[in-house]
């Protein structure tokens, strides 16, 4: 029923360098709280991917270009903020991808909202496995177990908090879509 | 923001992505330096986090520690409970664990900086590593080693002004010389990249190990990063035969990295740097002799 607003919300072509700073500085933000709070709890809870699942909530909502931008910044963040292991630049190139990936898979297939939540959980497993192929290339080799389980609870986890991602990245980009239509003229060729 | 128009920018944040890893895989200094810009900014940001944040902590830590029976899950829960203590006691060492790091002494030409652990990797980043509240203040250096109570903890990976970031024993990437304690055979200890687990590997393929024995640390001429006898774990199993030359141990290292919290970095006191080696090789004979 919803899905008609979710795709006319998709054209994220007047985001204001105002909302993309803050957008930047939160997801940074989020990678700190993981570090220094989320992955200190329990396993099922401690496993959930904030970072990854609000790149790809914001890949979702604002298409692959975005989604791709903010993947690149906000895998630097996690690269960088203490404790970050492994090369630097791998979660940077990780999630400008899986951001560009949901992206297009949104413009392609224009997904409902509760396949857009199994999308997020398909991406976190992709992310994870792709962050286990670029530690192998760097010549240290993860061992299976660990990174199966890691994969299996960011994937359930990233199920629970991928609604959170979701609706905001909706709210950003029905903010827009309220501004847009007050004006007389479309906006397409005008930004 | 022209979006749109943006996708050669798309084209470089890969590149400039895929450039970062190659050079950081080729030993280039940017990752570090980068790491250790961001983490004076980061890492007191997540000090303020983990002091707020250690009530809440604590309760979970405790509801995660009553769902295990084994003698192994009461062991953690053990080790969990002596961290909410410590937890509780928030600002300075808890008093029991300043006691049991203080029975470690450190070797001759290094003391103990004290420190917590403030953030740890998560899960999906794959790598074993933690960041402790303290650095180069505190005299904390690249390189150096960090145990605690329990034994040995990892080695100080990068260093900021009041932040370190540990690699932990766990971590698959690290190997350290090690020895079992009973029958002095040395081999390689390998982290497995779970909390609390990791495998021994003898030189001598014929080498006696077995079951319950203590893997300590094999030490090195100048005692970096680990001085010698510094306890890593209990062997838990021993796979594979002599013959085929695969024999490996399982090893249950004594410190469990999903309830860590203080730690003390040993730190190189100025006049031992001054001292050239001669003393150091008697530097892990005292550790060794803090030890028990």
């Amino acid at each position: 029923m919803r899905r008609p607003e979710l795709e006319l919300a998709g054209d994220p072509g007047a985001a204001s360098p105002a909302t993309v700073l803050v957008i930047g500085a939160l997801l940074w933000v989020l990678a700190i709280l993981q570090s220094a709070l989320v992955a200190r709890l329990p396993v099922p809870l401690g496993a959930t991917p904030l970072v990854l699942v609000a790149v790809l909530g914001l890949g979702y909502a604002l298409g692959p270009v975005p989604g791709a931008l903010l993947g690149a910044w906000a895998g630097l963040g996690m690269d960088l903020v203490p404790p970050a292991g492994g090369p630097v630049g791998s979660w940077a190139l990780i999630l400008a991808l899986v951001g560009l990936g949901i992206g297009h898979v949104r413009e392609s297939r224009a997904p409902g909202p509760w396949l857009a939540i199994g999308l997020l959980a398909i991406g976190t497993l992709v992310a994870v496995g792709m962050r286990a192929a670029v530690l192998w290339f760097s010549g240290t080799t993860p061992a299976l177990v660990p990174t199966v389980q890691a994969g299996a609870w960011a994937a359930l986890t990233a199920i629970v908090v991928a609604p959170l991602a979701l609706t905001a990245g909706q709210a950003l980009t029905g903010r827009r879509r309220v501004r847009a239509a007050r004006l007389p003229l479309p906006l397409d060729g005008q930004q | 923001m022209h979006w749109r128009r943006s996708r050669t920018a798309v084209v470089v944040c890969l590149l400039a992505a895929l450039t970062l890893i190659v050079a950081d895989i080729r030993g280039s200094a940017l990752g570090g330096w980068l790491r250790a810009t961001v983490a004076t900014v980061a890492g007191p940001a997540e000090q303020a986090l983990n002091r707020g944040s250690a009530p809440v902590r604590g309760l979970a830590a405790g509801a995660g520690g009553q769902t295990g029976a084994g003698a192994a899950e009461l062991a953690a829960a053990n080790q969990q409970l002596r961290e909410q203590l410590a937890a509780a006691a928030r600002g300075a060492l808890d008093a029991s664990a300043a006691a049991e790091l203080a029975a470690l002494a450190p070797p001759a030409g290094y003391r103990q900086a004290a420190a917590h652990v403030v953030a740890v990797a998560a899960p999906t980043d794959l790598v074993a590593t933690v960041t402790i509240d303290a650095g180069t203040d505190a005299g904390v250096a690249l390189g150096a080693a960090v145990i605690s109570a329990d034994g040995v903890v990892g080695v100080v990976d990068s260093v900021a002004r009041t932040t370190a970031t540990v690699r932990l024993v766990t971590d698959a990437a690290g190997a350290i010389p090690a020895r079992v304690a009973r029958t002095k055979e040395v081999g390689i200890f390998r982290g497995s990249g779970q909390a609390d687990t990791g495998s021994l590997e003898l030189l001598d393929p014929l080498g006696q190990m077995h079951p319950k024995d203590l893997v300590v640390t094999l030490g090195s001429a100048d005692g970096q990063p680990f001085p010698k006898g510094l306890p890593i774990g209990r062997i838990t199993e021993v796979t594979g035969s002599a013959t085929a030359l695969d024999r490996r141990a399982v090893v249950r290292t004594l410190v469990d990295a999903s309830t860590l919290d203080s730690v003390a970095v040993l730190v190189a006191e100025p006049q031992a740097a001054a001292d050239a080696t001669g003393a150091k090789p008697q530097a892990g004979a005292t550790g060794q002799a803090g030890a028990r």
